[in-house]
């Protein structure tokens, strides 16, 4: 029988670069520097393939997906040696609205700059280091005061905001509430985050009558800031588009390929576009659809969505506002079961949290319970088992600490926050639960101590 | 650089590169853009290689820490992955099963099943690699040979 590692060679000796790479481009490559092309084209054929997109092919006011595409312009080099500029369509389309709006405009200015500035490189000499701009600019690509400065003056030009805030994994309910009611109806959402604007990403997915389960992502950027995503769409001619007005008389305007589908909206305050992960070719054995989608079908999706509570803006509820002032009741159930207050239990564990977000994992360390056991993963003879070490102190506990602070156990300290202060906490057993069971602790003749973490890898310090 | 020594890096170790960095991204033209990046820094390379095991390893090395700056980038954020990229042909049904399946995990347990099935590596060697612990390399290993059998079933086999 072939082995686990004979199967995998033998898939992935299939799985091959399609990447020209030549010795005869890297000396310009390398010259280019700092703002070098991402890509370096100067093949002469390819000059004739870029004409026919060339934005002198098109007439100027065609308005649809092209008029939502974002233009950049390359550097081609003609068979005599000429450097020429050519302006071409990216495949890419702005989520933030059409042709000459500001934020259109100020996307496609800001995306071409990153595309010829050696954002990798920046990035690279950086390190794992901060670049000192993530509290002003932590929303965006910018890691030096030119990038900074570039992004002020498009911001300046077309008289818009930055995002300041992002709030992570907000649930379908809390989505929901954010913008002011049931757009989702039969639709469930996924992954979802907001900014601090309302504008809001999710993954989301319906099962769609008489045609089955369909995956997809929907953004609605709100205009008046500047959102940095694009969407790669490959060659917009290939789409089919037409207008449509859903059953509670929205109109949108419908996009529909060989494997992609788009629903975009645009309202007065916000734009809305919907990236549908199936079209008319899809097969059937597609892990994002349930196959081939027609126009029907396309027109069906757009009408399980009540676009009309999308405007006007409304969310996120500003997190100043959220919690209340604490006051202590008279019967305060947390304390009568944890003996100490809420709120000094909630300030233990904000304290907790703030030394694990900045990985200061010596305090982390010092914040536990000792002497503990660490259950963790182990080799032994190429077979893998849960094993038990136990820790007697601070130092010995670190050696554990990345199996422990997994992604796993991170997404359930976030799921479980209200606020960077106010978590879910609740009692069991005279112990504080937090981040839904994950980390437990409990008050001490020493003060608060962390009893127990535990993540979805099954390692644990008890 | 010698040319040379550099297109025998490029035809030896091309593939490889690009294996690497699809572990890493799961995104076919973003691999392609790190087999670019990683080239060129081989160009510009100054200091001679011992053997080919070392040019192997540092080009691993590069091609880790270029897909890793490139994942903690703001940029990867606006490129809302949709494009539907075609798949490799496989000679067998059987194959494309394990590539999807293995595109599917996640993209810590990805890098290391490539580094350990396909490129050879200890899970002591993955770790160096990685720059993590070998405990963390062990864990991440087991949880995608997990998934793979689940995922998988009679395809994969059991590992004792």
């Amino acid at each position: 029988m072939m082995s686990n590692k004979d199967f995998y060679k033998e898939t992935f000796s299939q799985v091959r670069s399609s990447s020209e790479i030549r010795w005869e481009d890297m000396p310009k490559a390398k010259s280019d520097g700092t703002r070098r092309p991402r890509r370096i084209l100067v093949l002469a054929a390819v000059i004739c393939l870029l004409a026919a997109f060339s934005i002198a092919a098109y007439a100027s006011d065609w308005f649809g997906l092209r008029d939502m595409e974002v233009v950049d312009e390359i550097v081609v080099q003609n068979p005599d040696g000429e450097e020429v500029v050519v302006e071409v369509f990216t495949g890419a389309i702005s989520l933030q609205g059409y042709g000459q709006t500001p934020e259109k405009l100020a996307s496609e200015e800001w995306q071409n700059f990153l595309s010829h500035y050696d954002v990798d490189g920046v990035a690279s000499a950086l390190g794992n280091n901060l670049s000192g701009y993530e509290e002003e600019y932590g929303m965006y690509q910018v890691y030096n005061q030119e990038m900074a400065d570039k992004l002020d003056e498009i911001l300046a030009k077309y008289d818009l905001k930055k995002h300041t805030e992002m709030i992570l994994t907000l649930s379908e309910e809390d989505l929901c509430t954010q913008v002011g009611g049931d757009f989702l109806g039969e639709n469930r959402a996924f992954s979802a985050y907001m900014y601090e604007d309302g504008t809001f990403k999710f993954d989301g997915q319906i099962s769609l009558a008489d045609y089955g389960l369909l995956d997809y992502q929907l953004m609605r950027c709100v205009k008046g800031t500047l959102t940095d995503v694009a969407l790669n769409i490959g060659n917009s001619m290939d789409y089919t588009e037409w207008a449509y007005e859903t059953t509670s008389g929205v109109p949108v305007a419908l996009a529909l390929s060989a494997y992609k589908a788009l629903v975009i909206a645009d309202l007065p305050d916000s734009f809305v576009t919907i990236n549908v992960l199936a079209g008319t070719e899809t097969p059937g054995s597609d892990i994002f659809s349930s196959g081939a989608l027609d126009s029907a079908d396309l027109e069906r999706f757009a009408d399980s969505f009540e676009f009309s509570l999308l405007s006007p803006v409304k969310g996120p509820v500003p997190v100043e506002a959220d919690p209340a002032p604490w006051e202590a009741p008279e019967n305060d159930l947390f304390l009568q079961a944890a003996g100490v207050t809420e709120e000094a239990a909630q300030q233990y564990y904000a304290q907790f949290l703030a030394c694990a977000e900045a990985d200061d994992r010596q305090a982390v360390a010092e914040m536990l319970h000792y002497p503990g056991v660490v259950r963790h993963w182990n080799e032994v003879d190429r077979s893998y088992y849960l094993v038990e070490s136990t820790v007697a102190n601070a130092e010995e506990f670190l050696a554990y600490y990345e199996e422990l602070f997994t992604e796993s156990l991170w997404m359930r300290i976030r799921e479980n926050q209200y606020t960077k202060e106010w978590s879910d906490l609740f009692t069991h057993g005279g112990m504080i639960g937090a981040a839904g069971g994950s980390i437990w602790f409990a008050a001490t003749d020493e003060g608060f101590q962390i009893m127990t973490i535990q993540n979805d890898e099954e390692c644990s310090f008890r | 650089m010698d040319k040379q020594f550099f297109m025998d890096a490029v035809a030896k170790h091309q593939d490889m590169v690009y294996r690497i960095a699809l572990h890493c991204y799961g995104s076919p033209p973003d691999a392609e853009d790190t087999v670019q990046a990683v080239f060129l820094r081989l160009y510009t390379e100054e200091k001679p290689f011992d053997d080919g095991e070392h040019l192997r390893r540092w080009l691993i090395r590069v091609t880790v820490n270029h897909c890793r700056d490139t994942l903690k980038s703001p940029w990867r954020k606006r490129r809302v992955s949709m494009d539907a990229v075609p798949e490799p042909i496989f000679e067998e049904p059987r194959q494309l099963e394990l590539y999807q399946e293995v595109m599917a995990l996640p993209e810590t347990y990805r890098t290391v099943l490539d580094l350990f099935y396909y490129e050879d590596f200890s899970t002591k060697e993955i770790a160096e690699i990685l720059n993590l612990q070998q405990s963390a390399v062990t864990t991440r290993l087991s949880r995608g040979r997990e998934l793979l059998k689940k995922r998988l079933g009679g395809l994969w086999n059991d590992e004792q």
